[in-house]
Order: C-alpha cells, then structure tokens, then sequence
C-alpha cells in the first residue's frame, strides 16, 4: 500500500512535503495542496478548490434549474390553482435538493461541478453523506447573507481550505478532480541506465523532463540540462536525460 | 530570478488551481498589498472629492478607468515577495515612478476593457515588452490555460458588486426600524453625504477586491510561465546536483521589514464620510418638525379623522374555498400568443389537469383498497371482522369439503377397515375432523403442514379436542408416510372419539 501510492504521488507533491519540513522563510511554503494523513501514515494530498471555479459552477447550475423551473412553469401555468401550487413545491424541491441528490448519490458532483472538474468530499478524503450533504446546503442561507453568498465569499478566503460557512460547518471540501494518470509520450530513441544512486524523486525529474520536453523550447531544454551537465559529462546533455528517461520506462 | 529562494510551491497546475495560489499569495500578504493599495489610491479619490456637488460622480469612474495603473504597485510586490524578498513601502514607491511610464497608454484606452488584463499586465510590466514583442508573447501565452483570466475578471466585477450591495444592506438592517426615514425620497436627493458614502463603500469593495484579483491573474501568468519554461525541472536538478555536491540550500533572508502604520489617515477619513450620515438625518427632522404646526380645533378634526379611518379599526377578511367554480374565472394572459398556439396549450394544459386528476382518483383507489379490511371494519362499528376468506376446499391435497363425507364418518371409517382399506380408513378419519374444524371456523391455509394444524387447533379449540386432533394426526402421519398401521384397539378409539369430539356437529348439519 505504502509503496503503491509513493510511486503514484507526482514529483511535485513529494517535493512540496520536503519543502514544507525545511521551513523556509519561518513559514510554510504557499501551496494549494490539503494533506490528509490516513491510518496507514500515507499522506493523500487533496486540491481545494477556490471560489473561483465554485462561482462558475454555481452558476451553471443555477441555469440549469432556471430552465427546467420556466419550462415547468409554462406546462403548468395554464392549470390553474392546483398548477401553482404543485409548481411551488417542485420550485422548494429544486432548490433545496437538487444539490444534496447530485452529493450524494452522483459522486459529490452536481452538472456544475462536473462540468468544471470538482468534487464535494468529506474532510477526510471520504465521500460525503447524507446528512454532510443536506448540512452544507441548507447553510447555504448563511452564505447567502447578506446579499448573493458574500458572507461565503468572504468565508472562503479567510481559510485555506477555501471552506464556505456550510463547508465548515458539514466537514466538507470541495476539491479538485485528479485526471487519470497516463502512460509517459517518450519520442527520443536509446537507452542509458540511471546513475544507481538517484532516489526515486530525482529519477522522477529526469522523467518529467522527458515528457515535458515537446512544451520547452529547444535552448531551455539545454539550458535545463546543463544544471545536470557535472554529473551527466556526457557531450549532449539534453539526450542523455532523456536516454535515461527511456530506460526508467523500460522502453 | 533566484528559484532557489522561490516562497509558493512551484508545479504545473491546473488553470484553475493556479488562479487559487493566486488568493493564497494574496492572503500572505494581504496587509503590505492593502497598505500600498490605500497608500497611492487614497489621496487622488480625496482629491477628486473637492470636485462641485455636481459632479460627485466622477470620482468614481476615474478610479475605475485607472484601476491597470493602481494595480502596478501590488503586482511589484507580489513578485518580489514569491522570490524571497517583501520590499517595504519606500522600497515600492521609488520603484513607481519606472512601473508608471512603461506602457501606459494602451491598458488606459483601447486595452482597458481587455478581460484579460490581469494576466498580461507581468508581460509589460515584469518582462519589459512592447509593441509587437509583447503582442506576441500574450498571444503565446494565451495558448493554453488562459481561460481562467477572462473569467477573473468577470468573477471580479461581480464580487466587487455583490460586496456593494452588502454593504448597503448591511446599513440598512442596522438603521433602527424607529427612524422612520424616507429612503425613496432619501435616494432621489443629491446630498453630499449620499454621494460621498456610495463613493466609498465602491472605492471599498474595490480595495478588498483589487489584491486577489493583481495575483490570481499573476498567479495564472506564473503557472503558465512554470509549464513552458519547466521551473519545477530547473529546481529538482538544482536539487540533484546540490546533493551531489554535499552543499546544503543556501539560506535566503526573508526581506519582511517592518511594516510601518501608513493608512492611519485612511482610516480616519472613511470615519469622516460615515459620520456625516447621522448628522444630516437629524436635520431634516427638525426641519419637518418646523412645518407640522396645527392649532388645537385642526388637530382635534385630525384625530378624528384619523380615529375614523381604516388604521383604527379591525377589518377581517374570511376566505371560504370555492369548489368548481374556477373554471369560469380564467383570465388570460395568453392574447399575445396565436390563437392555434394558443388552442393547443389550453387543450395540452386540460389534458395535463386531467392526467393529474385521474392520478389522484387512481391513488384514492389504491389507498381504499391496500386498506379495505381496515375500513370494511370501521363501517361495522367495531364488530369482529367476519371470516372474509373463504374456507379451503382442500387441504395437503385432500378433499375437505362437507359434501365429499359420508353421513356417518365413524361407520364409514370403521367398516373400511374392516375391508381392509385401512389406508382408506385413516384418510377418510383425518379429511372429515379438518373439515370439522374449518367449518367451526378455524382458519387454515392451503399452504400450512400437518404440524402446523396442529398448532392452531391447541391454539383455539378444546383441549381434549386439540388432544384427539393430535393423536390422530400422528397416526395418520405414521401410515401415510411411514406404512405403519395403527392396531385394531387405536382404530376402534379413534371412531369413537371422533364421535364424541365431531359427531354432533355433523348430526346438527344434517
């Protein structure tokens, strides 16, 4: 289990958690990374997700049930009393529950949400449940106020978790979905075996660099590979990384 | 560039996720960007409100239209601050008046309304570009991730609004329901104070706004600066080759100077504006008390006046609902629709109404019938529910209908076995007290096993009864599936207790 998930953690993170223990500056490093720690000490990082993608997300979902509550309303304005009235029961479910039923039963994801690639999840990393679900949504009169989720806006900045009032309150998250992991593109050909004593992090960089290499320019990727040049000695710094890249993938 | 000193984790995120590093980096240094905010935007809106009554207006648009040129001191802090040193405000002010001449004039007319400023303020301001150079470098930064930093900006504008209206709402819950005041009235008036309050609960909103919105757009243009240019990459080979070399990190002296209290006369001028609300209000009170003047007969022919009217007496309005007459009060809004359009909507509205209507009737009848008994025994006051089910015809496969036994069972057994027939005899015995017993009204099913007759006749019949029923059934049991017949003296009994226990009824039958 434990090595299973460092091979997957991505360099970055790993880097981070290092960083974060040095301490620089007296303080963290800013990063918007969530860690969470399970019983098994393996610390799954987590990707709040800010305002910023909740307010669109939001609002993708507020057309959404604008448009079935006027499509509804035109089907039932013309029966009458009893129309209005079943059409103001529907509006109360649509308002209320229409969240709580993506939550809970469509992986924490509303169309908004899934639209924009997040998820609502339990402090913990867990899938959020009912009653997580119908707390952080009947809050969401207290983010309303006073006028148009200031009050959550506001609430959201001031914690680094991004957590509305309602958030705080059920333990929830709204977090980033991961994209599938996918097997490294490598174009160079050859192979050159890896300096045995590079960790797993450092034969980690050598890959990333391979597989970002099409996105830098030729003279940075020269540039990149000269930092490695006293230890490479080799005269074409740039393809022997990526040789070694070759070797670490085993093609 | 020193990435060794970088302050925020550097990785390649999502578009997102780097415009949240961006509120992040605006949290750390929230006070120094605020303070540079309030320090050089604070005394040209004080200025502008020396402007005549008349055009109160304009300050507010002036600071709008020049938000790009505010925004330049924030975004050289931010950048000093992510590489290790947080310049203190001299440091800041003497960098001005450099940031102010670069490229002014394109961001203050034709790129002001540009949804993407944010994002390409750096190119000019931190990579010293112009003209076409930097033309291009937007262009090829916008080519991937750029989404967030056209949506930043229309996200701002509405926070920035939403956070207005707040304000406005909050002052208005904490005026005292007493006041009474006129706010129609007090709206339409072009009071110094009006304009001046709406002038700063804007210019507020916009210096809570303005520090996020400076980094998440700097936070975006860093993100994708990290991805073109592999910044994660540079640092990790730093890292290799450092610990190689046995060369621990070069320590980095964080520049966080002393923050000196500038905004003492920011605070105190928004105290000023706020002040003169009450001030004002209190006024035009006296000023209406002034004209209310009445002489005693007047205001004696007021009150009366007023005790008559509708505020002094108790009107009560009864509603009663009207069943089926709805229908004849349609009124309709639908004249702007054709009339075939029209038709069609009022005949799919009908037969919706009718569909809903059958449904309710359909789940009046499912109710009515799940609870049938239930009712049934309700209309019979109480009395016990008469055996609703109607008595098996057969049992295990037998037949234990009265019409298939003889008249005398006993006999009848008893002469079968003398035949012989003593399997005969035994089913025959068995058949007749089932029969018996449900046509005492015990209720058996077609389903129930031997023993479980058994049971139910303990259950509800005479012991000595349940006892014969017993004896019999364990008989029965044995020859029917275990061939073992009961002896001469067992039959002999059986008869006759099958008359003492069944006989009578079955002569009453008769």
């Amino acid at each position: 289990m434990l090595s299973l998930l460092t091979i997957n953690t991505p360099l970055d993170i790993l880097n981070s958690r290092r960083r974060a223990q040095q301490g620089r500056l007296g303080t963290l490093m800013l990063d918007t990374l969530h860690s969470v720690e399970t019983p098994e000490s393996v610390a799954l990082p987590l990707r709040p997700a800010s305002v910023l993608p909740r307010i669109l997300a939001f609002s993708i979902d507020f057309l959404i049930r604008s448009l079935v509550f006027a499509l509804l309303s035109v089907a039932l304005n013309w029966t009458g009393q009893m129309g209005w009235g079943l059409l103001l029961i529907i509006y109360f479910f649509l308002e209320w529950f229409y969240p709580v039923y993506f939550e809970v039963w469509k992986d924490g994801m509303t169309p908004g949400k899934k639209y924009l690639g997040l998820r609502v999840v339990h402090d913990d990393g867990t899938p959020v449940s009912l009653s997580g679900s119908l707390l952080r949504n009947l809050l969401r009169v207290a983010d309303f106020l006073p006028v148009g989720y200031a009050a959550g806006v506001i609430s959201s900045i001031c914690n680094r978790e991004f957590k509305r009032l309602g958030d705080l309150v059920a333990g929830t998250i709204v977090v980033y979905e991961s994209d599938p992991l996918t097997a490294p593109q490598l174009t160079s050909q050859g192979k050159k075996a890896v300096p045995a004593d590079f960790s797993t992090d450092e034969q980690k960089a050598l890959l990333a660099f391979a597989e970002r290499s099409p996105q830098l320019s030729d003279e940075r990727q020269q540039e990149l590979a000269r930092v490695l040049q006293p230890l490479l000695n080799s005269r074409d710094p740039v393809l022997t990384i990526k040789q070694m890249a070759n070797s670490l993938v085993g093609h | 560039m020193n990435l060794n000193s970088v302050s925020a984790e550097i990785r390649p995120r999502k578009p997102w996720e780097a415009a949240d590093l961006g509120i992040l980096m605006a949290r750390q240094w929230w006070w120094p960007l605020t303070r540079m905010w309030l320090l050089i935007t604070l005394p040209p809106l004080l200025l502008l409100h020396c402007l005549p009554a008349s055009l109160l207006w304009l300050p507010v648009v002036v600071m709008w239209w020049l938000k790009p040129i505010w925004e330049r001191p924030l975004l050289y802090i931010l950048s000093q601050a992510l590489f290790g040193h947080l310049p203190d405000t001299r440091e800041t002010l003497s960098a001005l008046p450099a940031m102010l001449r670069r490229h002014w004039l394109g961001p203050l007319t034709w790129l002001r309304l540009s949804p993407s400023r944010s994002m390409d303020l750096p190119v000019s301001q931190l990579e010293h570009l112009s003209g076409a150079q930097r033309r291009n470098r937007v262009v090829a930064l916008h080519r991937e991730d750029a989404a967030p930093a056209g949506w930043l900006t229309i996200i701002g504008v509405h926070i920035e609004t939403i956070l207005l209206f707040s304000a406005y709402s909050l002052i208005y819950l904490f005026i005292p329901a007493e006041l009474d005041l006129d706010y129609f009235d007090l709206l339409q008036e072009e009071a110094f104070w009006l304009t001046a309050l709406q002038n700063t609960l804007y210019y507020l909103s916009m210096t809570l706004v303005a520090p996020f919105y400076v980094a998440c757009g700097f936070a975006i243009y860093l993100n994708r600066r990290i991805k073109l240019e592999g910044w994660d990459i540079e640092i990790a080979f730093r890292r290799i080759v450092q610990a190689r070399n046995g060369g621990a990190n070069p320590s980095v002296d964080s520049g966080n100077g002393g923050a000196a209290a500038t905004v003492g006369a920011a605070a105190l001028c928004c105290a000023l504006l706020l002040s003169l609300l009450p001030a004002e209000t209190r006024a035009q009170a006296d000023f209406e008390a002034q004209n209310r003047a009445f002489d005693s007969a007047e205001a004696q022919q007021r009150i009366e006046e007023i005790l008559a009217a509708e505020d002094f007496h108790r009107r009560e309005t009864v509603r009663f609902p009207k069943l089926f007459d709805d229908e004849n009060e349609i009124d309709s809004p639908a004249e702007a629709f054709p009339p075939w359009l029209r038709d069609l909507l009022s005949w799919l509205a009908a037969s919706f109404e009718a569909i809903i209507w059958a449904l309710m009737l359909a789940l009046a009848l499912i109710i009515a019938y799940r609870y049938r008994r239930w009712i049934l025994q309700l209309g019979r006051n109480g009395a016990a529910a008469a055996p609703l089910r109607r008595a098996p015809a057969t049992l295990f496969g037998l037949d234990v209908s009265r019409e298939s036994l003889p008249d005398d069972v006993a006999a009848a057994a008893l002469s079968l076995w003398h035949h012989g027939r003593r399997r005969e005899a035994m089913a025959l015995l068995y058949r007749a007290a089932l029969a018996q017993l449900v046509a005492r009204g015990l209720e058996l099913r077609d389903g129930s096993t031997e023993g479980e007759c058994v049971r139910r006749v303990r259950k509800y019949e005479q012991p000595d009864t349940a006892d014969y029923f017993a004896t019999l059934t364990q008989l029965w049991q044995g020859l029917a599936y275990g061939h073992r017949e009961p002896s001469e003296q067992q039959i002999n009994r059986l008869c006759q207790q099958w008359r003492q226990c069944f006989g009578r009824e079955q002569a009453d039958a008769e």
